[in-house]
């Protein structure tokens, strides 16, 4: 029931060839679909083939690698350590201080490298707003996916002001190269703390009007609830980490569980789902672990600023040269969207042996077949959606 | 003579022609103006000075310029003919509208029960553009697209005859009369919607199927952007898909203005005798569906879309069961009152 | 039944609040700038351009090693002894002529690594992020100041230097060697330009003196004249660069805020430089006779020729000399090579005719 494509084949009527095909093995019933690279909301390059029966999808398929960019190569041809630092920002370009975090912690851990307290401050703040920031653009998308358009730019007018206060801080707005090994590239601008404290509150309210104005909206909840409903055992089995794993109700959360930085400090919760409005583990679960992340990152960020030190050279533990030791390790933490892994090998020379970085989005795209099987088409848009996957990150 | 009257046909019908492309070129300003305000932006600011009034026509020129591409294997002639069904149905259903007072296209003693069978073809041109497309989105979003509109007929028919059996005829031009002038208590005006309770519910029943049957959010399966790339106008480029734009802005107006007849007393204006007359019975008209449009863009910007299978279920289980009651219980209280 | 009211209810509800929501954002100023006529003052901080302050520029190349992508190309030439290149802003003595400083602002990442280890803080970035371009060549941003005959003259005097160092005693004779070079240089120009081997050193040997004199300062249109070898440069430096680089109506890059001499802000044309450079390599033993003036050999001649008149800092537009020297029509390629070379060549633009008027 095909018809052949090559055109220059073709002739040019209408009348045209239809091919014998072999249909042992095949059921007729259905249709294979690509679904990207080229598609509005594949949230990048990702090519799902998606077998369907009718709208009811039977199988998909993810074929990633349009994205990728070697980073793991390029950070072992790098001359040392702090040029790798640019190439992590743009393996997750939407939440690149997370990322430039994760590594710069492995950094210092392999290279034996304290940090200065008030420079862990200023880190776990623009982390925390960093998160703020890559929530309110999973959201955002996540609205859009289902066709709510509004919410999109209300966040992004949020998110906009944060990268306002990142390029006041750092000189760039989406990829930062902001943290040095050993300190901060320079020091935060003079506003930054008051600017920071007047984000946070009147933040806070846009929250509210967000749970309004999507959250809780009967359709949003009719198009999320009871959908690609995530087990806690599936999700763990397939290492699902960050809100994908939080939205199935397993409290888990690097910050808390293997503290980081200066995580332990600071008193916040791990929102996890609870199936309030369909099903433990379905796409509004993972929707509004991310809403309720928002809040407690805010939390974070007030505590951090009223313990944050004002004096302190934020460059002074930052070596000229960075002289690696030879040795290993892997070290994670929680990025926005699951947990961050850099696993370096260093011997000699100044830069990484190898550089391997284990990808939050990476691995929870693999549970996107297993969940999204039997649903219909439009929601297979809701549950990657609900996945939020950076296509840089997927594919490196 | 024959030549007179020939020349006066053609001026009746050129009328709403040029109502609706006007309307069309600001109705697509006017909504991505609406779209810009809502979400704290402006809009198109730079085209023509003024809020970027003539954007519309600057999109127009360059969308005649565009190449016309039609896909390899497409079936040609359904591909081609497709948006002109399209709009050829859209334009033909305002031949029963009345205008104003003393101007209706055709006043057909069947006007409404002729308008919802034009209206139907427009259907019939999704699924062709869809299927002569040869694309899998373009199928998808036909077929849904037909599904949607034929489900929703069924509830946008019987809230209608729900208006006919209190207005008493076909006719749109005697169904707007007799909505003119104050109700018994002198200040109301004497449109239909507030005869009768019943006829209430009948306008949200007859305002959700028009939603749908246009194709807007949150029922704009056929088209949506984020799952079917763009449903059945995939394969459509220039003024194809132009055309099909404007029967899709066409469409919205004919189901607000027709809206605004049954409902809103159609061009009377709503304070009695003052400002009525025949030019500004086609202002209060034009504007009371235009307010009708507003409103649906409004809800266009606020609201995600619908699952195919809940639009179904919308439909089949929840509208046109509540249309067969209200209907009932209207012409029950037809009979009472 | 009481439950399908109550969703009834809830799902109207909900929609009216988000409809409430929307319709207080219809009414709220709009938060976006209309930006070509309004925008916002970048702070002080963003990263948006590299630019270089060459003054201040010792050639140290710890830029060029900070870089991850290796956007920065730096040449330079150690300065003869007799030559004072001044000092930067902070009072450090330079001791190079950075005769090439390419930013690539196309592969560009804009990390600020190389900002950071500048011992003079020369490289910064600048808050300038309108400098969009059709061809992608036009982002290389060339920042040194020297004119291509300066560069040539400060490279031979160098390796002169170092020459002259190595081998003080020796004194040759170089009537066969420039006379290769010449054929040498002349049969590699020869596909270049299909003139530039008809006209052999013959032709341009007699008629290529008088010319210098009153050309004298205007060297690059001296030397075509003058020998074939050398005319081969300003011809072949069109054709080295790719068609694609030099767009004929392409103004000299502009890079804002740089009060350098005016060459300097001309983009350069990569090939353009490296032919000349190449020359002078090729023909060691020119160098060696700076005072083998005498028109003995084409080649020899030219180079000694050239080094006087280039102190001044001619840098009249090589095409506009053959116009004015009859001689140059001559040559049968010279003409429309110096010609194409007025678009294309660097020294070429606006910004050479400057210093030629102050002469």
């Amino acid at each position: 029931m095909y018809r052949k494509h090559p055109t220059w084949e073709l002739p040019q009527k209408t009348d045209a060839v239809m091919i014998e095909i072999n249909t042992k093995g095949t059921d007729e019933r259905k249709m294979v679909i690509n679904m990207g690279p080229q598609h509005p909301s594949t949230h990048g390059v990702l090519r799902l083939a998606v077998t369907l029966d009718g709208e009811v999808v039977t199988d998909v398929e993810c074929h990633i690698g349009y994205l990728h960019r070697c980073f793991e190569k390029y950070a072992e041809k790098m001359d040392n350590f702090p040029a790798v630092i640019p190439y992590t920002d743009r393996i997750d370009y939407v939440s690149a201080m997370n990322q430039e975090h994760g590594f710069v912690i492995a950094a210092e851990r392999l290279l034996e490298i304290e940090v200065p307290e008030r420079v862990e401050y200023i880190r776990v703040i623009v982390a925390e707003m960093q998160r703020i920031a890559s929530h309110l653009l999973a959201i955002g998308t996540f609205g859009l996916d289902l066709g709510a358009f509004s919410p999109f730019l209300y966040l992004f007018t949020e998110r906009e002001k944060i990268l306002d206060i990142f390029e006041r801080t750092s000189g760039a707005r989406l990829l930062y190269n902001y943290m040095a090994i050993g300190g901060l590239m320079r020091e935060p601008h003079p506003e930054f703390k008051s600017e920071t404290a007047a984000f946070v509150k009147q933040f806070r309210p846009k929250i509210q009007e967000l749970q309004d104005l999507l959250s809780y909206n009967s359709i949003f909840v009719k198009r999320t609830a009871h959908i690609g409903v995530l087990p806690a055992k599936v999700a763990l089995n397939y290492a699902s980490s960050g809100p994908v794993l939080r939205g199935s109700g397993v409290k888990w959360d690097l910050r808390k569980d293997d503290p980081y930085s200066i995580y332990d400090r600071f008193e916040f919760d791990i929102p996890v789902g609870s199936g309030e409005m369909g099903t433990l583990g379905d796409c509004w679960d993972r929707y509004i672990v991310r809403v309720l992340e928002m809040e407690e990152s805010c939390k974070i960020i007030e505590q951090a600023l009223d313990a944050m030190p004002d004096e302190g050279d934020v460059l002074q533990n930052v070596p000229k040269r960075v002289r690696t030791k030879p040795g290993e390790l892997y070290a994670r933490t929680e990025s926005p969207r699951g947990e961050l892994g850099y696993y370096l090998i260093a011997d000699k020379g100044n830069s990484p042996f190898r550089v391997k970085a284990r990808a939050p989005s990476f691995v929870n795209l693999s549970v996107l077949p297993v969940i999204s099987k039997g649903s219909l088409l439009s929601d297979l848009v809701a549950i990657l959606g609900s996945i939020d996957i950076v296509l840089g990150e997927v594919d490196r | 003579m024959i030549t007179e009257s020939i020349l006066l046909l053609l001026l009746f019908a050129l009328i709403p022609l040029i109502i609706i492309l006007i309307y069309a070129l600001f109705a697509i300003w006017g909504e991505r103006k609406v779209a810009g305000f809502i979400q704290d932006r402006l809009g198109p600011m730079r085209v023509g000075g003024w809020h970027g009034w003539a954007q519309s026509f600057a999109d127009l020129l360059k969308l005649i310029q565009k190449e016309d591409i039609i896909p390899a294997n497409a079936d040609r002639f359904l591909f081609r003919l497709a948006p002109f069904i399209m709009f050829a149905a859209s334009y033909a259903a305002f031949a029963v509208l009345p205008f104003s007072s003393s101007f209706i296209g055709s006043n057909l003693d069947i006007g409404v029960f002729f308008l919802l069978a034009i209206t139907s073809l427009l259907s019939i041109s999704v699924i062709m553009g869809g299927w002569a497309s040869n694309n899998k989105w373009s199928l998808f979003g036909a077929m849904r697209s037909a599904a949607q509109m034929v489900s929703y007929e069924v509830p946008t028919i019987m809230s209608v005859l729900s208006v006919i059996v209190v207005a008493g005829s076909l006719n749109l031009m005697t169904v707007t009369e007799m909505q003119s002038g104050n109700d018994t208590l002198g200040f109301l005006p004497n449109w239909l919607i507030l005869q009768n309770p019943f006829l209430i519910i009948a306008f949200v029943i007859f305002f959700i199927s028009i939603l749908a049957e246009a194709h807007r959010v949150p029922f704009d399966l056929p088209e949506s952007e984020s799952e079917l790339v763009a449903g059945f106008q995939t394969e459509y480029s220039g003024m194809r898909w132009a055309m099909f734009m404007l029967a899709e802005y066409a469409d919205m107006l004919l189901l607000s203005l027709l809206g605004a007849v049954l409902f809103f007393g159609g061009w009377n204006s709503p304070f009695g005798d003052f400002m009525a007359g025949p030019a500004w019975g086609f202002f209060w008209f034009m504007l009371k569906g235009l307010l009708l449009v507003f409103v649906m863009m409004w809800i266009r910007w606020t609201l995600p879309r619908y699952r195919v299978d809940q639009l179904m279920y919308l439909c089949w289980s929840i509208l046109i069961p509540l249309s067969f009651l209200n209907f009932v219980l209207i012409a029950l209280w037809e009979m009472i009152f | 039944m009481r439950n399908i009211v109550k969703k009834g209810w809830s799902t109207f509800r909900t929609i009216f609040t988000g409809m409430g929501i929307t319709i207080r954002h219809f009414f709220s100023p709009a938060v976006t700038l209309q930006y070509p006529d309004e925008r916002e003052e970048l702070p002080k901080i963003a990263r948006s351009k590299l630019f270089v302050n060459i003054d201040d520029c010792i050639a140290c190349d710890q830029c060029v090693r900070a870089c991850p992508v290796n956007c920065i190309e730096i040449d330079t030439v150690k300065a003869t002894a007799d030559v004072d290149l001044g000092r930067t802003s902070d009072g450090k003595q330079k001791r190079m002529w950075v005769t090439r400083f390419d930013i690539d602002m196309a592969k560009c990442m804009y990390c600020d690594l190389c900002t950071f280890p500048c011992p003079t803080e020369c490289i910064y970035m600048i808050q300038d992020y309108e400098y969009s371009e059709y061809d992608r060549n036009n982002l290389v941003y060339n920042f040194s100041n020297l004119s291509p005959e300066k560069i040539e003259e400060v490279t031979r005097k160098a390796e002169e230097d170092k020459l002259q160092k190595e081998q003080q005693a020796e004194t040759e004779t170089v009537t066969t060697k420039p006379g290769k070079t010449a054929k040498q240089t002349g049969s590699s120009s020869a596909k270049s330009i299909p003139g530039a081997k008809a006209t052999s050193g013959a032709k341009s040997i007699p008629g290529a003196k008088p010319k210098t004199v009153p050309g004298a300062k205007s060297i690059p249109g001296a030397k075509p004249k003058t020998v074939p070898g050398a005319k081969t440069i300003p011809g072949a430096k069109p054709k080295t660069v790719p068609g694609a680089k030099s767009v004929p109506g392409s103004k000299p890059k502009t890079v804002p805020g740089a009060k350098t001499i005016p060459g300097s802000k001309l983009k350069t044309v990569p090939g353009a430089k490296s032919v000349p450079g190449a020359k002078t390599r090729t023909v060691p033993g020119a160098k060696t006779i700076p005072g083998a003036k005498p028109k003995t050999v084409p080649g020899a001649k030219t180079i000694p020729g050239a080094k006087p008149k280039a102190v001044p800092g001619a840098k009249t537009i090589p095409g506009s000399k053959p116009k004015t020297i009859p001689d140059a029509k001559q040559i049968p390629g010279a003409k429309a090579k110096t010609k194409s070379g007025v678009k294309k060549v660097p020294g070429g633009g606006k910004g050479s005719q400057k210093p030629n008027s102050e002469e």
